[in-house]
């Protein structure tokens, strides 16, 4: 066998291979498929579509949420104003001998907030601008916001801290010590 | 391409003829890109007849160039329809640049390339090898060895066959390039294109391509002198 021949036989092969060709309906059915092109997009394109549509639908959850907020708060400024002070140190366990803690007990988020003064008038004056706003012609059937008293809270009496005295003893001195001198062995039999 | 005969061409040359250019046209060699060139304006002003001849003069050169990257006459036809619906969706983007199948091929070819990449694919594609690589094996072991008369080995129904079944087992990049430039329906430069190589290493691909044909020919006894 010749190389001629080898070329040939891969030539024909080839050519043989690729002798195809679409029918002639092909026209019609890329006709019918110009008339529905959503159907056949890619798998990644429909689901990124649809994850950008739900990024959408969270963040606009989110923003809504984060500005009904401010409004739904009361305004902490009157309720913070009959607020009394805490005593700096309580007793952990009423008439027992141990010393006062010395470290400041836990405050909690609505007393941290009270003393956070920069927190408070913003919140206020966000709340203020609200009832401001909301202040006009009041709407059928509904009274106009009348003055908010402020709230009077009682101050809070702190118990006093009672201690029993604390009397410091001298230490016992043990009895002497005696040393005696370990017992023989008895020899077994 | 063989199916523009000449009555075709003359009608379709009359029609092109009759369309306004509204800008400035490229300089075209080729007739046959001239008439497709036509066509495109035609279709680009919203003729549709016009662009199912693109279709119809264009299939069958993007149906095999699907076909000889996949392999399958199913997902070949589904790349060609596919092929031709992108091109109408960016048909108003076609600036004439480039010849209008040239670009209409390299749109092809990308697609087929993602169908041969496609996870869905590879997964029946690799159900069908096992299967085939069966019959390959029983192919290879019935192969006529050197010991047999040069009667024997000169079947052509049988070369023919083996040189069908070792075009499969070599390198895609050289398999593509052998079975492009065989069909004898596109030019190096548009194979070239396609495949987003320079002429000469698609020239290179195709003689390599051919060499290790032959080499695996004299390996089941098919050497000549």
């Amino acid at each position: 066998m010749s190389e001629r021949q080898i070329d040939e036989a891969i030539d024909e092969a080839v050519r043989d291979l690729m002798n195809v060709d679409a029918d002639a309906a092909f026209r019609a059915r890329v006709v019918e498929r110009l008339r529905k092109p959503t159907s056949h997009a890619p798998l990644w394109r429909q689901l990124s579509i649809v994850s950008g549509a739900v990024a959408l639908v969270v963040i606009a959850v989110a923003l809504t949420r984060s500005g009904e907020k401010p409004a739904v708060e009361p305004a902490p400024a009157a309720v913070t104003s009959a607020v009394q002070p805490r005593p700096a140190v309580e007793p952990r366990v009423a008439g027992s001998s141990a010393p006062a803690a010395t470290r400041p007990p836990a405050r909690s988020s609505a007393q941290r907030r009270a003393e956070n003064p920069t927190h408070q008038i913003a919140r206020g004056a966000l709340a203020a601008t609200v009832a401001d706003d909301a202040a006009g012609p009041p709407p059928d059937g509904i009274e106009p916001l009348g003055h908010i008293r402020p709230i009077a809270l009682a101050p809070i009496a702190p118990e006093p801290i009672i201690t029993t005295e604390i009397v410091i003893a001298p230490l016992t001195l043990p009895s002497e010590l005696v040393i005696v001198p370990l017992a023989p062995q008895i020899e077994r039999e | 391409m063989a199916e523009s005969t000449d009555d075709v061409s003359a009608t379709l040359t009359l029609m092109a003829s009759e369309v306004p250019v509204t800008r400035s046209e490229p300089v075209v060699s080729n007739p046959d890109s001239a008439i497709d060139l036509a066509l495109v304006r035609r279709a680009q002003a919203g003729d549709d007849q016009a662009f199912g001849q693109l279709v119809e003069r264009n299939r069958r050169a993007v149906y095999r160039a699907a076909f000889a990257a996949l392999g399958s006459a199913e997902d070949a036809e589904d790349v060609a329809q596919e092929t031709f619906v992108a091109v109408y969706q960016k048909l108003q983007g076609f600036r004439g640049d480039s010849a209008f199948r040239t670009w209409l091929l390299a749109i092809a070819w990308r697609k087929a390339l993602d169908r041969r990449r496609s996870v869905s694919r590879w997964l029946r594609m690799t159900v069908t090898h096992d299967r085939a690589d069966g019959d390959e094996r029983d192919m290879v072991e019935q192969m006529p060895d050197t010991s047999r008369s040069q009667e024997d080995v000169l079947s052509d129904e049988d070369l023919q066959r083996t040189v069908k079944r070792l075009i499969g087992t070599l390198p895609r990049k050289l398999r593509d390039a052998l079975l492009l430039s065989g069909s004898g329906d596109y030019s190096y430069e548009q194979i070239g294109s396609m495949l987003g190589i320079p002429v000469g290493t698609v020239k290179w691909r195709v003689s390599e391509a051919r060499r290790l044909l032959k080499k695996k020919l004299a390996s089941v006894g098919y050497a000549y002198e």
